[in-house]
């Protein structure tokens, strides 16, 4: 039964590979897979070869400390996948008529996450550990402990996941209606999120450019490291046994201890408090369809209302509300600033010789944002599946349908934009010039971003799939890069300053009018030849 | 926000700060340069009498006259303490442009020249003497500056074929006027 349980599972990502999207997707998730690992053996190698220069303890215990934080993240990824399938309402209905046991149904889920928590063990944990071992030339059979980490790491995951799930539930079911609420909770935590990034990008600057141990650390952060070390059970005892020899039969077995008992707790917790869960779940779902009261509102403003429910996230999709507030404006400001230093430091005789590349930088930067954004804040026509049909029943105009697509998500990330943009200028990041020309040229991009997208997206479901809207957003963040190697190309020519970014806003603005042009002239053709999937 | 998106979002500016380091690197050697070394008078151990005003130090860097000169090349001085010399025997001054050594009291310090980045210095050692210092057990009968001898502590002694007082040198301030 357990096999036929993930077989279903599984097979929802089998359905998923039929598609366009899902292959963009997938290549895109192996770029970020492979892009961290690059990442973090890079910053691994260079941070442990600084610290064991000053204390090989120290080293040991930074390594211990940054594999409980990979551990961290490992569980916060998993709670999220195994809240999202454990409490799914649709799963549960489908299920609820089967006679299948509840032991069943918690083990085979378990299992699912667990696959997945080896991949994030192999991305996340393993190249730390192979680096580590690299800078010391440990012995073969090292690496091959290496492999198998993950295979035992994610015993422990999965099991603290099912055992956190419940609780994160509790929460979640709690905080459903309290917006207000789940958005401070979510901009804290995103301010959090934001910060500690900061901090690693920064470090991970300051270590392309060569910086010594001092400069890289603060005073007493190395020392707390190692004073945390030997309280991050079971990394610490697993670790001295394997990389120190020391305390062996210990060490292992408090570790594989760990990894027996985790799932079975996990399992237990989770299996009391399935049952309990999923139906109140279920029937929150039936209250919230039933009993919610329906005000009268206009046909637009209803259309508004849904785009912005879609996009703001009244459901479980408040993390991209409080990404567009909050995070942005701050990211912003925790790559640029640093991205700033780099130039105006290291870097200056570079500066000096194309003196607007740090304009040029911070363009790109907003560009591939912008079109992250966008991105992530659009429902095409594409998604709205089997509501496509109700979509064009609408007793209104298509040109005006379309609009509110486009418009919506263009104001929300617009909105977003422009306030990072004025938090990286009252920082001194950006000069007042740079503030005016890089925010024409962002709004450019986003309208030709945002009309382009749903243009292309309309024209994919006339029935001819040539492309896909995600394809777009891909080729979009390629045109960026192109222009900026223009920009640099021409800051050698005779085009400099506020002339190239004025040349930007003009190359981009034609792109933007043309797919303006394209929306009016064959938005309504497009409209009508949508096909509805049934 | 899909994780995937957000995994993207934050991989993006390491992957701009990568490509920006190494291209910029790239590009300031093809067109700057290093100082790769630095030039002076000075011997490996050099002299000073105590006195009121101090001595010019001068050095030139040198460096591929092809290629512009980088940020962060400017020579700076410094002055290296052996263990148990008062930090109050010398100290390092700037007048305008120029780096002079100040003699207060007699000891050994070590003088290093090197460019603001650091990637390359050069060191001399400094006997710091004065009138009663004079070496024992010579013949007693050259007090000349040229021939004295020191015996600072006991366990080094020195001779002096001269002594390096104004010469005159270049001044190493203007050199990055190849710029």
């Amino acid at each position: 039964m357990i096999i036929e349980l993930l077989h279903k599972d599984f097979g929802l990502y089998r359905a998923l590979a039929k598609s366009r999207e899902f292959w963009i997707g997938f290549v895109v998730r192996m770029i970020v897979m492979l892009g961290t690992i690059s990442v973090i053996s890079y910053m691994t190698y260079w941070m442990d070869r600084l610290i064991s220069d000053h204390s090989e303890y120290f080293g040991f215990n930074t390594l211990v400390f940054f594999l409980a934080m990979a551990f961290l993240i490992q569980i916060f990824d998993g709670l999220i996948m195994a809240r999202d399938m454990t409490f799914d309402h649709v799963d549960h209905v489908t299920m609820s008529p089967l006679i299948i046991s509840r032991d069943a149904i918690v083990f085979s889920k378990m299992i699912f996450v667990y696959i997945f928590q080896i991949v994030d063990g192999l991305v996340l944990s393993t190249p730390m550990l192979v680096m580590y071992g690299v800078g010391r030339q440990f012995i073969p059979y090292y690496y091959i402990f290496c492999a198998l980490y993950p295979l035992f790491l994610a015993l422990i995951s999965v099991g603290v996941i099912f055992i956190l799930v419940v609780p994160f539930q509790l929460i979640h079911h709690v905080m459903k209606d309290r917006y207000l609420v789940r958005f401070l909770i979510m901009g804290v935590f995103m301010i959090g999120v934001t910060y500690l990034y900061g901090i690693g990008f920064d470090v991970y600057l300051k270590m392309l450019e060569g910086y010594g141990y001092e400069e890289m650390f603060a005073e007493g952060f190395i020392d707390s490291m190692f004073k945390l070390g030997p309280y991050l059970a079971p990394f610490y005892q697993l670790l001295t046994a394997i990389c120190r020899q020391q305390q062996i039969i210990s060490g292992v077995c408090t570790f594989l201890g760990t990894c027996l008992l985790s799932p079975m707790v996990g399992f237990i917790v989770s299996y009391f408090f399935y049952e309990g869960l999923v139906r109140r779940n279920d029937k929150s779902k039936v209250r919230k369809n039933i009993d919610k009261p329906r005000r009268k509102i206009s046909m637009k403003g209803a259309l508004i209302e849904k785009e912005l429910q879609q996009t703001l996230g009244k459901g479980d999709n408040l993390f991209s509300f409080a990404l567009l507030l909050v995070m942005m404006p701050l990211l912003m400001y925790v790559v640029l600033s640093p991205m700033k230093r780099v130039l105006i430091g290291n870097m200056r005789i570079v500066t000096d010789m194309v003196p607007d590349l740090e304009t040029i930088v911070q363009l790109l930067v907003v560009y591939i944002f912008l079109a992250i954004v966008q991105m992530q804040t659009t429902q095409p026509y594409s998604g709205e599946e089997e509501n496509l049909k109700t979509i064009k029943l609408l007793p209104l105009k298509d040109k005006s349908i379309t609009l509110i697509k486009i418009l919506v998500p263009f104001c929300l990330t617009g909105l977003s934009f422009i306030v990072s943009m004025i938090v990286c200028l009252f920082t001194g990041i950006v000069s007042l010039t740079s503030f005016f020309m890089i925010i024409l040229n962002g709004l450019l991009y986003l309208a030709f971003i945002a009309f382009g997208g749903v243009m292309v997206d309309m024209a994919d479901l006339r029935g001819k799939k040539h492309t896909s809207w995600i394809s777009f957003y891909v080729v979009s963040c390629l045109y960026s890069l192109i222009l900026t190697g223009t920009n640099i190309l021409m800051e050698f020519g005779v085009v400099k300053g506020i002339y190239l970014l004025a040349f930007d806003a003009c190359l981009t603005g034609a792109l933007a009018i043309s797919m303006i042009v394209l929306y009016f002239v064959r938005g309504s053709e497009y409209f009508a030849k949508m096909e509805v999937s049934v | 926000m899909k994780r995937v998106n957000i995994s993207v979002i934050l991989l993006v500016p390491m992957a701009i700060g990568l490509v920006l380091y190494f291209g910029a690197t790239g590009y300031r050697n093809s067109i700057a340069t290093d100082v790769t070394d630095i030039r002076w008078d000075y011997g490996s151990t050099e002299r000073f009498k105590v006195r009121g005003d101090g001595y010019p130090l001068a050095a030139t860097g040198v460096y591929d006259e092809n290629k512009i000169l980088d940020y962060g090349n400017d020579l700076v001085w410094n002055i290296t303490y052996p263990s148990g010399t008062s930090r109050d025997v010398a100290t390092i001054g700037i007048k305008g442009d120029a780096y002079y050594l100040k003699v207060n009291s007699i000891g050994e310090i070590d003088v290093t020249c090197s460019n603001e980045k650091n990637t390359i210095e050069r060191t001399f050692h400094a006997i710091l003497f004065d009138d009663s210092y004079v070496e024992e057990g010579t013949d007693g009968g050259d007090s000349t500056e040229e021939s004295q001898t020191s015996n600072l502590n006991n366990n080094f002694k020195v001779v002096y074929n001269h002594i390096k007082e104004d010469k005159s040198v270049e001044t190493s301030r203007n050199w990055r006027k190849a710029l």
